[in-house]
């Protein structure tokens, strides 16, 4: 009988959201699951089932990333969420993650060798370079690439399907027994999805690496996966065979599910128009009986009473929990393993030291044995196996059962209306806190700028307000829909007003009268919308009655989602200093000195990626011409602990730190400790540039030195100025962009465009394709009298981050 | 669920013309869309499908006149019902969009004011094309026929959208899209978001509002399962080039253009294990494209005449049209040779 790789067995996960005032509501994602891998030969086991089911949430559990409410995850016989630091490592190294955004894993500032030099460096895989080169390209060969073809790129110049191919032949190279792969072709075109499912088939096939492939999509299951769990909402609806359970579905959701993939025949259409229960229903559903009911068309009472248990089907190993079935055999808690293919040479040589496994597994059908008397009987059983050299011990031992939490209802729509802000950043695109503080007696014009921050102003109850919203751009106006960028907030958090485009009139103002609800803290949150059409905006405040002035300034503003926004704050870099202990993204400046040596400390929350050899990084530290200097991240071998970096500035002047745009997985705070070697004076150096969403370009320290310069607009990701010129007028323009760019991939970034008067195309601005973040002058005669425009943006490219541009006329 | 109409009508709602959209960069341009022409008639549903970067969402922006700079409109002609959009001033083409031409969008999550009741959402595109001459009872009475229209409950009329389902939401949005009865609803991965159940459900209301309403429909996808489901013909496009436009009985059937071909096979099936087939996506510089058939660089029958002429479409069918030289009359030979040695390799 072959041994398991993994067992997850009464696997329970909780979410409690830490509503306002103590309204805490849980969300049970994962519910008693039991799954069983076996050590060989090597399969691929499919979690599939729909946004909810709780299938990412396994995922997670298994990586590590998150921690069980209750129940055991055991690999290779040790409970994961007992390991110590060093098993925790070997873990890492055995069980492998390849993700769903094959752009989100790689830092864009390194070519691809630079992901192998991370993994050869994390898990000392060898320090013979040639070796190391060999298993680098065995490792590419794996999944169909060639080291000539890809070391030498970045990220962005390779396909999708080659980066999470890439992915796999990292995975490869750390010779896991195990990659757990969360959607790993949803974001590829569905033509190249090909070359990852047959990466991934390779590896089982040829080199025993199991997957714990999750998946919504049902096909792909199909074509390449060994055994299938359908989850529905954190239970097994169904498990078994992939081509048995999606040829012939037997619990009625799987049923349903199999039903609605869309069948590629123009011929052979959906029969039946189905419909979904109110949302009453489905939130009324019994906590106790199938979670299903409220939906299923073969509903019985006894339906409700308790959840179904897992029935044997009539294949082999095919079990489904529904009562339907109730006169068939109940099925072990032990969940079946399926094996359809031939062991292969790969997986029998690697089944060394089969002796102890094989008393492992006699162990655990004792234990399998026992843990059912004892679930039976109503007691929560726990089991230890141990491992004392070439002993076998199982201690089984029972508690009383748990208390089986209750999972409140979720709250009717009565109730969720009032959505409560907790004023801190999510990865995620949520809301950031703010602190200006505007006095609404009086008209202020609060930003024209393409950022997203927060303000707050105080308010009083009762008091009148009028909010006048002048946007830039067309926005969606005429079309009905709206397009969003902002929200006001009471002070217990609850929407007060939402910001968007003047529905009819396109950059007109927008006026809304608004009476506060309370006295209190009222905050203006802008973002995280992304919107067609919209490129700035202008909000004006008018009180009614006066409130106390009370400026505060802003200690950082809010970036969309993923993107970089600036802040204020001065860092002595000569003291310790702790900047922040918060998951928001902003920057800081310091100035510094060139040959400077500074300490980098760094100390991330949360368990970030450590140990998986993947980075998360956070943030980077540019230099006074926009350089990069340093990538934050943290510790790559230590969780939440300390890492130190040491750095010598390159050049006088200020430095910059920005805080994101990544979004990691795992990290959830930082502190960052600037130590300088010798003082530097403190100087409050203003950040002159803010970046726009998505990796779209934002406005400088525009200088404009023409003439007349007559700057129209400031606003939006795309903006533009205006500047007078006369035919033949030489003019020197330079441009210093932040980030390294494309330069020196000859590849060029551009992010804007100069017209002449009657719109023809002057001039591309760009990177210096040489020296990234350096100057890059053009000269430019003029063509025409008349009005020039600057139209910067909306490019969104790699690596540019900011520019300056100063137009400096040559005759002047 | 009801089968389309079988012929369909010959009556020309939108007819596209030499529609080119590049996206301007130093080195030149980047070309999008690259001259395309395409009838779209009453009562249809003409399914767009591509790879990521083939133009598809870039030709329906076009079309809805929403291309965002550094995107321009270089030639071309876009008529709806004999209007010519691209002539429309700025304030008649917005009366023009939702009465015309109306866009179902991609995320239709994001897509709704989270502070304002769906009521208030619809009355507001009804109003600003319209006026505020309706009572609240009128407004009401018409709401829940659109309601009715996409399957939605009347409770939901003085809800927010957080409080309602992804589905239901891209569901108000259909309803918003249809609600000024246009000529032409383009869809642009209306259910992509979606699960499988719920993304059916979605699509046929999509279909079924279609019919009843008796819009012309561009649904943008790249699942093609789903389109087989939902529409009447598809047209395939490959790097800004439209390749292949046919009744999607015959693209299923028999694929004509090479790459309908290599996209009909690599359909992912759950009827059937299939060896997988591996592709590489576009592989030429989007500035450059080759010089004839945009195709070619990929296509295992090209030879030389594809590099030297650019094929021009092919009438192969009714309302079938392919861009390929192996169906031009004077190759037929070499066509059946080449299916030959490509069905038995």
């Amino acid at each position: 009988m072959p041994s398991p790789l993994l067992q997850i067995r009464d696997a329970t996960k909780i979410y409690f959201s830490g509503g306002f005032l103590g309204d805490k509501k849980s969300v049970v994602a994962l519910d008693n699951f039991n799954l069983t891998i076996d050590e060989s030969p090597a399969t691929i086991t499919t979690i599939a089932g729909e946004s909810g089911s709780g299938k990412t949430t396994l995922a997670n559990l298994v990586l590590g990333f998150i921690k069980l409410t209750s129940g055991k995850i055991i690999f290779e016989g040790e409970d994961i969420t007992d390991m110590t630091d060093e098993q925790l490592k070997t873990y890492r190294r055995n069980v492998q993650a390849v993700f769903q955004d094959p752009f989100g894993v790689y830092n864009p500032f390194y070519r691809i060798d630079h992901i192998f030099d991370l993994v050869n460096n994390h898990f000392s895989l060898s320090d013979n370079q040639s070796e190391y080169r060999d298993m680098v390209e065995a490792g590419l060969n794996v999944v169909g690439l060639y080291g000539e073809d890809v070391l030498r790129k970045y990220p962005h110049q390779l396909s999708g399907g080659q980066r999470q191919r890439i992915m796999m032949a990292r995975a490869y190279m750390i010779k896991p027994r195990l990659i757990v792969a969360d959607e790993p072709v949803s974001m590829v075109d569905a033509s190249l999805r090909a070359s990852i499912l047959d990466a991934m088939l390779r590896l089982r096939d040829d080199h025993n690496i199991s997957f714990l492939y999750i998946t919504h999509d049902l096909s792909t299951a199909y074509q390449i996966g060994d055994q299938i769990y359908m989850l529905y909402q954190g239970t097994t609806a169904e498990r078994g065979a992939a081509m048995d359970v999606i040829d012939a579905p037997q619990h009625p959701y799987v049923q349903l599910l199999i039903d609605s993939v869309p069948v590629p025949d123009p011929t052979d259409k959906w029969d039946v128009d189905i419909s979904l229960p109110s949302e009453e229903e489905m939130r009324t559903a019994a906590s106790e009986g199938c979670r299903y009911y409220p939906r299923c068309p073969h509903r019985m009472d006894k339906c409700l009473v308790a959840q179904p248990p897992l029935y044997k089907m009539d294949k082999a190993k095919h079990e489904a929990a529904c009562y339907l079935y109730e006169e068939n055999e109940v099925a072990p808690i032990e969940p079946p393993m399926l094996v359809n293919r031939p062991i292969t040479e790969a997986a029998v040589a690697s089944s060394a030291g089969r002796t102890r496994e094989l008393l492992v597994a006699a162990a655990l059908i004792v234990i399998a044995f026992v843990a059912g008397v004892l679930i039976a009987a109503n007691r929560e059983p726990e089991v230890v196996v141990e491992t004392v050299t070439e002993e076998v011990i199982v201690v089984v031992t029972a508690t009383p059962a748990l208390e089986e939490p209750t999972a409140e209802p979720e709250p009717t729509a009565a109730e969720s209306a009032i959505v409560v802000p907790d004023f801190t950043l999510s990865p995620e695109g949520a809301i950031a806190k703010g602190a200006l503080t505007l006095n609404v007696d009086t008209v202020d014009e609060i930003s024209e700028e393409n950022e997203r921050h927060s303000y707050t102003f105080a308010g009083k109850a009762g008091q009148e307000v009028t909010v006048k919203l002048v946007t830039g751009g067309a926005g969606l106006s005429g079309t009905g829909f709206f397009s969003p960028f902002g929200t006001v907030y009471g002070p217990d958090g609850q929407f007060v007003l939402a910001l968007g485009d003047n529905p009819r009139r396109p950059g007109r103002s927008h006026r809304e009268q608004l009476a506060l609800p309370a006295d209190g803290a009222y905050t203006v949150v802008i973002g995280p919308y992304e919107r067609v059409g919209i490129e700035g905006y202008t909000i004006v405040f008018e009180g009614e009655e006066p409130a106390a002035p009370e400026i505060v300034v802003p200690d950082f503003t809010l970036s969309p989602e993923g993107a970089i926004a600036k802040g204020a704050l001065t860092l002595n870099v000569d003291t310790v200093d702790e900047i922040s202990e918060e998951n928001e993204r902003h920057s800081y400046t310091f100035a510094g000195k060139a040959g400077q040596e500074v300490t980098v400390k760094l100390v991330t929350g949360g368990a970030g990626l450590s140990g998986t050899g993947f980075f998360s990084p956070f943030g980077t530290v540019y230099g006074p011409d926009g350089q990069f200097v340093l990538a934050l991240g943290d510790n790559p071998q230590r969780p939440g602990r300390s890492h130190r970096e040491q750095l010598t500035l390159p050049a006088d002047g200020a430095y910059t730190v920005v805080i994101g745009p990544y979004e990691r997985v795992g990290i959830e705070g930082y502190t960052i400790v600037f130590e300088g070697e010798e003082p530097a004076a403190p100087a409050i150096v203003v950040p002159d540039f803010t970046l726009s969403p998505d990796g779209a370009i934002d406005k400088g320290a525009l200088t404009l030195d023409v003439d007349a310069v007559n700057e129209i607009a400031e606003e939006g990701e795309r903006h533009s100025y205006t500047f007078e010129a006369a035919a033949g007028q030489q003019v020197t323009v330079r441009l210093v962009t932040g980030g390294a760019g494309l330069s020196g991939t000859g590849f060029f970034s551009p992010f804007g465009t100069i017209w002449g008067p009657d719109g023809q195309f002057a001039l591309a601005l760009g990177d210096n394709p040489r020296r990234p973040g350096r100057s890059h002058r053009e000269q430019l005669t003029f063509a025409q009298s008349g009005t020039y425009i600057v139209v910067v943006g909306p490019y969104e490219r790699v690596g540019i981050e900011g520019y300056t541009l100063v137009i400096e006329s040559a005759d002047g | 669920m009801e089968k389309q109409m079988e012929n369909g009508s010959d009556r020309v709602v939108l007819k596209v013309e030499k529609l080119r959209i590049h996206y301007a960069t130093p080195q030149g341009d980047v070309i999008a869309v690259s001259d395309i022409s395409f009838n779209l008639y009453e009562g249809e549903t003409l399914g767009l499908v591509g790879e990521s970067g083939c133009g598809k969402s870039t030709t329906a922006y076009g079309i809805l006149q929403l291309v965002q700079p550094p995107g321009y409109i270089v030639n071309g002609s876009i008529e709806v019902d004999g209007t010519e959009v691209l002539n429309l001033s700025e304030e008649e083409l917005r009366k023009f969009r939702w009465t015309g031409l109306s866009l179902i969008p991609q995320g239709a999550m994001n897509s709704l004011n989270p502070t304002m009741r769906v009521k208030d959402q619809i009355i507001d595109v009804i109003e600003s094309h319209e006026g505020e001459k309706q009572s609240k009872e009128q407004l009401r009475d018409r709401i829940y026929g659109l309601f009715q229209n996409v399957g939605l409950p009347n409770r939901i009329y003085d809800m927010y959208p957080h409080e309602l389902s992804g589905g239901m939401k891209q569901r108000v949005c259909i309803a918003m899209g249809v609600a000024l009865n246009p000529t032409v609803v383009i869809a642009d991965e209306a259910t992509s978001a979606l699960d499988v159940v719920v993304q059916r459900i979605v699509a046929q209301t999509l279909v079924k509002v279609k019919d009843e309403i008796g819009v012309s429909l561009i649904v943008i996808g790249h699942d093609m399962g789903l389109l087989a489901q939902i529409v009447d013909r598809i047209a395939v496009m490959y790097a800004g080039k439209m390749v292949e436009i046919a009744p999607v009985e015959n693209i299923y059937a028999e694929p004509l253009h090479p790459y309908t071909r290599l996209l009909i096979d690599s359909i992912p099936s759950i009827k059937e294990r299939k060896p997988l087939k591996i592709t590489e996506g576009i592989t030429h510089d989007p500035r450059n494209p080759p010089s004839g058939c945009i195709f070619r660089l990929r296509c295992p029958f090209a030879w030389e005449h594809c590099a030297e002429v650019e094929p021009a479409p092919i009438d192969a069918d009714y309302k079938h049209e392919v861009a390929c030289h192996l169906y031009d009359e004077r190759f037929e030979e070499r066509r059946a040779n080449a299916f030959a040695t490509f069905a038995n390799p």
